[in-house]
């Protein structure tokens, strides 16, 4: 479904974002002949449970949200936001079906691109390579701060340190689903938010 | 300490990670005689922050953990055994510092590659490439394993998954890193494991990923 050309100086930013500076232009146009384009609206969702995940998405604009459905209740496992990846680790790994959900708290537009093409681009192109492993070794970053998050004790302290990682999310997203991120009751997130914004 | 390990140990880390772009003898020579071999005690502290240093780790045989301090109390993060790799990947991939301490709890060997040798192979080699990325796949999957369990599961669900997971290495495990690691006091973790005895073992659940670390 290619609806929207993609936006070369877009891909240019979000590798110069992860601190690399070279990629030909060749290297660019087979990088966006690979994408292929969707645009979402709010509150729809890209994925269901027992989906096996081929691809990995790039937000191009807009805003997604990655979580679960455990025990009948919604827990946000995150955001994904303008240059931010998002995918099935499980899938990537190893082909298994997930159960990760994705949905958009924005009307979105987000890049796709298969877990072949990526490979093989890393192959061909080392700025593509550089890319790739850029762009895991954030997420790992982003997992140390969760990580961080939930070792904490007291829910100011998850709300202020997830606020200053990720100061683009907190206003955009609806409190119930960060309350499910932080490890928190919307009732204690409201707490804080008030206590906070005094 | 010497540099270079024998290309048979080297090719028995490489088989570990099934890479798809064989491996050429040039490559594999050049790659083993980049490694060190490193010998640790229990509780030496493999790489610590304020340190530019940094490198990717293999456990050959072992068992370490790394950690950060939140006001003077450590915060187990993950631990690794003998099959898996890790590194702090602030420092190795984005030159930043970092709080992350890496420490032996049981006498450790591991195969160290230093970043200026790590960035240099892999520009040049896509064997190394596809290493590198294979390592950090292998551990972004034992990472969003780990942030799932701390996440959405109860106390007690949380150490029930870990004795599922890693039965014979919890035992090697000391309580008060379990604990931390889990997000859990100390007390609770006694409180389960007592639960867990009177009640008797289940059966034992498969492992979904092979050789994790978690």
């Amino acid at each position: 479904m290619k609806q929207q050309k993609v936006d070369l100086d877009f891909l240019k930013a979000c590798f110069k974002a992860k601190g690399v500076n070279e990629g030909s232009k060749e290297m660019f146009e087979e990088f966006a002949s690979k994408i292929e384009v969707f645009s979402i609206k709010k509150y729809s969702v890209l994925s269901k449970e027992g989906d096996v995940w081929g691809y990995i998405g790039l937000v191009k604009s807009g805003i997604l949200r990655t979580y679960y459905i455990k025990n009948g209740k919604d827990v946000t496992e995150g955001f994904v936001p303008e240059g931010r990846e998002f995918t099935s680790l499980a899938s990537l790994y190893s082909q298994k079906e997930s159960c990760l959900l994705v949905a958009a708290e924005e009307d979105t537009i987000y890049y796709r691109m298969s877990y072949e093409d990526i490979e093989k681009l890393c192959i061909k192109y080392p700025a593509f390579d550089l890319f790739f492993q850029q762009s895991m070794a954030y997420k790992i970053k982003m997992f140390n701060i969760y990580f961080e998050i939930l070792h904490l004790d007291s829910a100011d302290e998850r709300f202020n340190l997830f606020s200053r990682e990720f100061p683009n999310v907190v206003s955009r997203v609806p409190s119930i689903h960060l309350a499910t991120c932080l490890g928190i009751t919307p009732e204690t997130l409201s707490r804080v938010k008030s206590r906070r914004y005094k | 300490m010497q540099k270079g390990i024998q290309t048979e140990l080297m090719q028995n880390v490489l088989e570990t990670f099934h890479l798809t772009i064989p491996v050429t003898q040039e490559v594999l020579t050049e790659l083993a005689s980049n490694f060190t071999i490193e010998t640790f005690r229990s509780g030496d502290i493999i790489e610590k922050p304020n340190t530019k240093k940094s490198r990717w780790y293999f456990i050959e045989k072992g068992l370490v953990r790394t950690y950060f301090y939140r006001e003077d109390a450590q915060v187990t993060v993950m631990f690794f055994s003998e099959g898996s790799c890790l590194s702090v990947f602030e420092k190795y991939y984005y030159n930043e510092p970092s709080k992350f301490y890496i420490e032996a709890i049981e006498p450790t060997q591991i195969y160290a590659l230093d970043k200026k040798d790590g960035d240099r192979l892999r520009s040049k080699y896509l064997s190394v490439a596809e290493l590198h990325r294979k390592m950090l796949t292998q551990y972004l999957m034992s990472a969003q394993e780990h942030l799932d369990l701390l996440k959405y599961e109860s106390a007690e669900a949380r150490y029930e998954k870990l004795m599922e997971r890693i039965p014979d290495i919890l035992l090697r495990i000391p309580s008060i890193y379990v604990a931390s690691y889990l997000g859990l006091t100390p007390e609770t973790v006694s409180r389960v494991r007592s639960r867990l005895a009177k009640r008797g073992p289940k059966e034992p659940g498969s492992n979904s990923i092979e050789k994790t670390n978690w």
